[in-house]
């Protein structure tokens, strides 16, 4: 039994983990920036990084309380070095450093985005070859993994992630951040009455692009404004949500027909969307010969666990870092050689 | 203060290789305007003016993206998320009016990192969906690209 504690701060999560071959999780200590400003019933007024700092010791307590595990019990030490805002990484990269040095375990380094996909885990174990949608506020990406801990991207977003677009749609009807779940909740009130449009549905290729469907609720909107006439906002969140499902829909069975996979999986923060998991679970089904493994539902924002289920993956490669790791903001998996 | 008409992407998109002409290291440009004003497709326009070969896309969620021209590195901020916590402590500092061009969306909510000489850009819907006004100020030195647009 291999267990791995892994650290997760690369946005606006700060979060430690226990987590046995990569599948078992024995805790997963969670403290977001959302909550502590509803606690405190307002903002406040904290940068990123320095509530990362505040809350690092007491989510690791929290994880080694809860899993009930003593730190000479663990095996190494996980942590997520990028993509993400670097004063953020720098607060796990560090934590995960002193925890490493102190404990004298092996460090392993982690792409965030591997985190997600690899999240799927938890629900069943993937079978390669696979294809991934991740689907989150910073990457909308089709990743095609050949075998574990293999990546290459297919397609991915030209211009807004889809996560993006739905905090922007949100800005613009005065929604709370984050509002992909008040968008998802509005829009199984209303029907999709307007015609978005899906970009790139023709291009032969497996991008995105949302940047000009959020031009086009930005045009409807105020359209409407000019001529005096109500929206109806439950429409407005279908219809917009209907255009988002459509273009990542279009493409994934584009991937599917083209590259046959036996396990299709789902991830990132937009994958708690119920429409999108129950439109992806129907496309599934005309793909008898790949299996449908969405990440669950409460594994699919930013967390901990996830960095030490692809951790794991690492681990069994001994793909370790040295002390003098460093955090990597921009990275990214490599683009599929065509 | 000067003002442009653009009628489209394209021609927003070649007044930015207009300013990247006349653009060297150091230079901050700030991007003011609401959300899909253009800010986005101007730096898609200023990049790949300059030679940069990478998919220049949206910054909001990494705050910064870095593109690599022959000469010089392009700094792409979004401040968009930095509305609520102020952008101290980011490290930011390294990066804004140093050895490369920096372009700052949401500039408003990055004010204390921004230099006295700067290029701002101010986009604002036209009479058409498409259509876009650019308003130019060059503040401190940057009047002199002001001057040459």
């Amino acid at each position: 039994m291999t267990k791995i504690i892994s650290f997760e701060s690369s946005a606006d999560e700060t979060s430690v983990a226990i987590v046995e071959d990569g599948c078992t999780i024995l805790s997963n200590a969670v403290a977001t920036q959302i909550n502590s400003h509803q606690r405190f019933g307002g903002i406040v007024p904290e940068v990123a990084s320095r509530h990362h700092i505040e809350w690092i010791t007491r989510v690791l307590d929290d994880a080694l309380q809860t899993a009930n595990i003593k730190p000479i019990e663990l095996d190494a030490v996980a942590v997520t070095y990028g993509p993400g805002l670097v004063g953020s990484l720098l607060v796990g990269l560090m934590g995960a450093k002193t925890f490493a040095l102190a404990h004298n375990l092996p460090i392993i380094p982690v792409n965030h985005l591997a985190g997600h996909i690899a999240a799927a885990n938890f629900n069943r174990p993937i079978i390669y070859p696979a294809l991934a949608l991740m689907v989150s506020g910073g990457h909308t990406e089709l990743v095609l993994m050949r075998e574990e801990n293999n990546f290459s991207v297919l397609g991915e977003t030209r211009d807004d992630a889809a996560g993006e677009s739905f905090d922007k749609v949100g800005r613009l009807l005065k929604l709370p951040y984050p509002a992909g779940k008040t968008i998802d909740d509005m829009a199984h009130l209303g029907q999709a009455t307007i015609k978005f449009p899906t970009a790139m549905a023709h291009e032969d290729n497996y991008d995105f692009s949302f940047s000009g469907l959020k031009s086009a609720v930005i045009n409807y909107v105020h359209h409407a404004e000019q001529k005096g006439e109500t929206i109806n906002r439950n429409d407005l969140a279908a219809s917009f949500q209907n255009a988002v499902i459509d273009a990542l829909l279009g493409r994934t069975r584009r991937a599917l027909q083209d590259f046959p996979v036996k396990s299709f999986v789902l991830a990132g923060g937009v994958a708690a969307n119920s429409q999108l998991r129950q439109a992806l679970a129907e496309l599934l089904e005309q793909f008898q010969n790949t299996q449908f493994i969405p990440v669950p539902q409460l594994y699919t924002g930013d967390n901990a666990a996830m960095v030490g289920a692809a951790g794991y993956w690492n681990y069994k490669k001994k793909k370790f870092a040295g002390l003098d790791l460093n955090t990597n903001p921009g990275l990214d998996f490599e683009l599929l050689e065509s | 203060m000067k003002e442009i008409l653009t009628n489209n992407r394209d021609e927003t998109q070649k007044f930015a290789a207009l300013v990247a002409a006349l653009s060297s290291p150091g230079l901050v440009i700030a991007l003011n305007g609401d959300l899909g004003a253009g800010k986005t497709t101007f730096t898609q326009g200023f990049s790949r003016a300059l030679g940069v070969t990478e998919r220049v896309k949206s910054p909001t969620f990494n705050i910064m993206n870095t593109y690599h021209t022959h000469h010089f590195p392009i700094y792409h901020f979004d401040a968009y998320r930095l509305e609520e916590t102020g952008a101290q402590d980011q490290g930011f500092e390294d990066y804004v009016g140093t050895d490369g061009v920096t372009l700052i969306e949401w500039p408003q909510y990055m004010k204390d990192l921004l230099p006295n000489n700067r290029l701002e850009l101010i986009f604002t819907r036209g009479k058409y969906d498409d259509s876009r006004k650019i308003q130019i100020n060059g503040v401190g030195s940057a009047v002199e690209i002001e001057r040459q647009l």
